[in-house]
């Protein structure tokens, strides 16, 4: 093993040994992040298609109301709803409100997004099974 | 450019961060789950895009999200060190990028507010 | 008592023609109240005179010791060894060039330690001494502490990333601990070395600096502070 090899293996321990919320709320937040800015642009690539015909749209919106497009739709929900409460932590943090309660703070917004991910859920079952 | 320049998308980055997260429950909610499983069609976005509301609101919503994507990508990527030496050239693509992106999500509208065909 | 930890410890030998760093394990009698450093002492008087690692002061003062133990970076002097079970990793710390197996190259940190001016800096020619009353060493009272044992910047992943290209944590620290000093008033200048992009913008608020400090120092609030001080400038 190199020692840039056995440098790089500190670093990632380092930061694999991360249990604290500050860290997870870093990682989770990039993640949907790249998730979020992804999703924007196939939104609006999706959304493009009207330019072609309504009909065209039509058809394009309608393959996304399946059941497995509705499921992904929670886990955006998801994700949106997590970058949104971290981030209005994060935006606390700025002026100054907070800083010491920023584990709670990170416990909350985790808490929230189950909640807002539970709720969807909910809903989402008598879309899926209620006609069939 | 100055180095004291970065003061700015910082800011703007936190100011359309919590401007997006009272716009887009909005947009979540009217455009999405309010009757969710019903497919989206044109007629329905035409009818909802007929008030000079929404068009602002999805017009800035568009503009903002964008800004706010991409700055978190650079962001992002100017946390490695490998792209650090290359911050001009990386931040002008992405903002022509960026530019583009708002200028197809117009024109993907567009039918919406003129009325398609 | 018969009680042992494993201490597998990092080793790299610059005079070793290969220059490749190994692992190697010692077993240390432990007895209750021994430190980490009291461990190394162990090892170093008893099984392997070559071991290397900085230490002083023995009291958390100094800021020498600091090491990566178990994946974190902490002060090997104020640090139980009763807190680990079985084997311990002590390892040199992150982001840094390694000169010998536990002993790291500090100067790029204080290489950025030295462009904030960490010193009072006086409007003038004082005619008397300056007066510290109690509230004006409750403005800067725990960032005072500050002992520049590299643990913040250590465990910054940004810092990890850029060293040049972040001023890091530490620094801040300081900057904040200057600029609320009543005596000082050299605050412009260094708000002007930190509000630049390689600044306080590159912070991500991921707490880990004050996670870890061992001097329990809010050092993301001082951050906080100073971003609001460069946007309000």
């Amino acid at each position: 093993m190199s020692l840039k090899d056995s440098q790089l293996k500190i670093l990632l321990r380092t930061i694999l040994n991360s249990d604290e919320p500050g860290t997870l709320a870093y990682v989770f937040h990039r993640l949907t992040g790249i998730i979020l800015a992804g999703y924007l642009f196939l939104h609006i690539w999706t959304i493009s298609s009207s330019t072609i015909s309504p009909a065209a749209f039509d058809m394009k919106l309608g393959a996304f109301s399946r059941p497995l497009f509705l499921v992904l739709d929670v886990a955006l929900l998801a994700a949106a709803s997590f970058h949104a409460l971290n981030g209005v932590r994060i935006i606390f943090f700025d002026t100054g409100i907070g800083i010491k309660r920023q584990k709670l703070g990170f416990i909350l917004a985790i808490v929230l997004t189950v909640i807002i991910a539970l709720l969807a859920a909910k809903l989402l079952v008598p879309v899926i099974f209620g006609e069939g | 450019m100055n180095r004291y320049f970065s003061t700015i998308p910082w800011l703007l980055q936190r100011i359309s961060g919590a401007v997006l997260v009272v716009l887009l429950a909005v947009h979540f909610w009217v455009g999405h789950y309010a009757d969710w499983g019903e497919p989206i069609t044109f007629a329905g976005v035409q009818m909802r895009l007929q008030s000079t509301v929404f068009i602002t609101i999805d017009l800035i919503l568009l503009m903002l999200v964008v800004f706010h994507g991409l700055n978190g990508v650079r962001n992002i990527i100017l946390d490695y060190p490998a792209f650090l030496p290359h911050n001009r050239p990386i931040s002008l693509i992405l903002f022509i990028i960026g530019i583009a992106t708002v200028i197809f999500g117009i024109y993907a509208l567009y039918p919406f507010i003129t009325g398609g065909g | 008592m018969g009680n042992t930890i494993n201490l597998k410890i990092f080793r790299l030998d610059p005079e070793n023609a290969r220059h490749e760093p190994y692992y190697q394990t010692y077993t240390v009698k432990t007895k209750p109240g021994m430190t980490v450093l009291e461990a190394l002492f162990n090892v170093l008087d008893e099984q392997d005179g070559t071991l290397s690692f900085r230490y002083s002061c023995r009291w958390a003062i100094c800021g020498s010791c600091a090491m990566t133990l178990n994946g974190k970076c902490r002060l090997a002097c104020k640090t139980q060894i009763s807190e680990y079970r079985g084997t311990l990793t002590i390892e040199p710390l992150p982001g840094l060039d390694i000169i010998k197996d536990l002993v790291v190259d500090l100067e790029p940190f204080f290489n950025n330690y030295r462009k904030i001016k960490p010193y009072l800096v006086p409007e003038g020619m004082p005619d008397k001494e300056n007066i510290q009353m109690q509230e004006d060493v409750d403005l800067i009272e725990p960032h005072i502490k500050c002992i520049l044992c590299a643990v913040c910047e250590t465990s910054c992943p940004i810092s990890w990333t850029s060293r040049e290209k972040y001023i890091g944590p530490m620094a801040l620290t300081k900057v904040y601990r200057f600029n609320r000093d009543t005596r000082d008033a050299g605050g412009k200048e260094r708000l002007e070395v930190v509000r630049g992009e390689d600044g306080v913008w590159r912070c991500r608020t991921i707490f880990r600096c004050t996670e870890y400090c061992p001097k329990n120092i809010p050092i993301t609030e001082a951050i906080q502070f100073l971003k609001r001080k460069s946007v309000f400038k």
